[in-house]
């Protein structure tokens, strides 16, 4: 049970999503949210990621149609003073290629 | 005649006086040196301190976010912050085993320090030799879609600690690592070997200015972590050890640090310290209690 052995994840690949894609917010960045609930929650740290997320991160966390400016993006990267998160271990290049896209794609709740 | 026998028989006699007065006198001088350390932990690594058969440490340590890693969070106060508690247990006066569980990742922790050598007064052994070693288990949701197998969560770290108490106020140590990893990003290697050197300078005799310094020897393709550098103060009585300290490692378990840490301590382009190019660190502090049974 306790085996020690030398592996490595699957190769990232670079993330090409065609900007006339549409991202969908329920479909595919919702179930991304699952790693932050155990902190961002009612009472917990903002913003509330479990109830209500989407008006909760249009309050001052995204810039929609500006990943760059905003602290939601700019956290998953740990750059501009925002502390990185999750804290401790950064998300696979291919979630936060999806959260950026939705951020300049408008933000929509969709 | 009979002058000359007792004569004789005394120097006969002389050496093995002199042999059992020497060795009266070695059992006098060569009890084990005073502990080097005062806790468990020196900052980010253990110390080769072993607790005494049937003693119980219980451990808290607390990492606050860096310093200046956010806007309006009060130096990192209000930032998330890593906890890990912790128990350790002496089963053998050579022998300590705990275990203790951290929020960042969720890791469990089950580690065990054995004692190899112990100084002595008289210096007939001039260092402490202690070895520890960990097995963790990242328990992140499954649902996560993190890890495919069980055994990718497992994670280790071995560790020589060489450590020299020079008298009451000074201590160093230098200690020795392997870290190994199931599973890394394959820009990463599995195992990481490094060094840290340790120290502890006592300015009271409950007062101590503590320093522990960790570097990464082994490379990896892309973004090697940084070396740690901690300062701190240590305040101690018999059976407590508060310290408190800057650090560039939020991470508590010790081969998370020497894998992934990316806060860079030294900075970057023209240092200014907590500003633009210094040093990336956080406060923190360890609360350790040790109850006798």
């Amino acid at each position: 049970m306790t085996s020690c052995y030398y592996d490595a994840f699957p190769e990232e690949v670079d993330i090409i999503i065609d900007p006339d894609t549409d991202i969908s917010y329920q479909n595919d960045i919702v179930p991304l949210w699952v790693q932050c609930t155990g902190c961002h929650s009612a009472g917990g740290d903002e913003p509330n990621m479990q109830d209500n997320s989407y008006n909760n991160l249009l309050n001052g966390f995204v810039v929609p149609g500006n990943a760059d400016a905003s602290i939601l993006y700019k956290s998953l990267l740990g750059t501009d003073g925002v502390s990185l998160m999750p804290p401790g271990s950064k998300w696979p290049d291919s979630k936060i290629t999806l959260v950026e896209t939705w951020i300049n794609q408008g933000a929509l709740n969709n | 005649m009979k002058n000359y026998k007792i004569l004789l028989f005394t120097f006969l006699i002389l050496p093995l006086l002199v042999i059992s007065q020497q060795k009266e006198k070695d059992s006098i001088i060569d009890k084990p040196e005073r502990p080097a350390f005062e806790s468990s932990y020196i900052i980010d690594n253990p110390t080769n301190v072993l607790l005494n058969k049937k003693a119980l440490e219980v451990q808290m340590s607390h990492r606050f976010g860096l310093i200046n890693g956010g806007t309006n969070d009060l130096a990192g106060f209000w930032a998330p912050s890593n906890i890990r508690i912790g128990l350790a247990y002496g089963i053998h006066e050579r022998l300590t085993i705990g275990y203790g569980t951290t929020k960042f990742d969720r890791l469990q922790d089950f580690n065990w320090k054995v004692g190899i050598l112990k100084q002595t007064r008289s210096g007939k052994i001039p260092v402490s030799v202690s070895y520890y070693g960990n097995f963790v288990i990242d328990a992140r949701q499954k649902n996560q879609g993190l890890f495919t197998n069980l055994d990718d969560r497992f994670s280790y770290f071995n560790q020589l600690i060489i450590a020299r108490r020079f008298n009451s106020k000074l201590s160093v140590q230098v200690a020795p690592s392997i870290s190994h990893y199931n599973i890394v990003k394959n820009t990463m290697r599995n195992d990481m070997v490094a060094v840290a050197f340790g120290g502890r300078y006592k300015i009271s005799p409950q007062t101590a200015v503590t320093l522990d310094y960790s570097q990464p020897i082994t490379e990896f393709l892309i973004d090697n972590p940084s070396p740690g550098i901690s300062l701190g103060f240590e305040f101690s009585t018999s059976a407590h050890a508060f310290q408190l300290f800057m650090s560039n490692y939020q991470g508590i378990v010790p081969q998370k640090n020497y894998m992934f840490n990316q806060n860079d301590g030294f900075g970057r382009g023209e240092w200014n310290p907590f500003g633009e190019g210094g040093g990336q660190f956080l406060i923190g502090f360890t609360i350790t209690r040790i109850y006798n049974f």
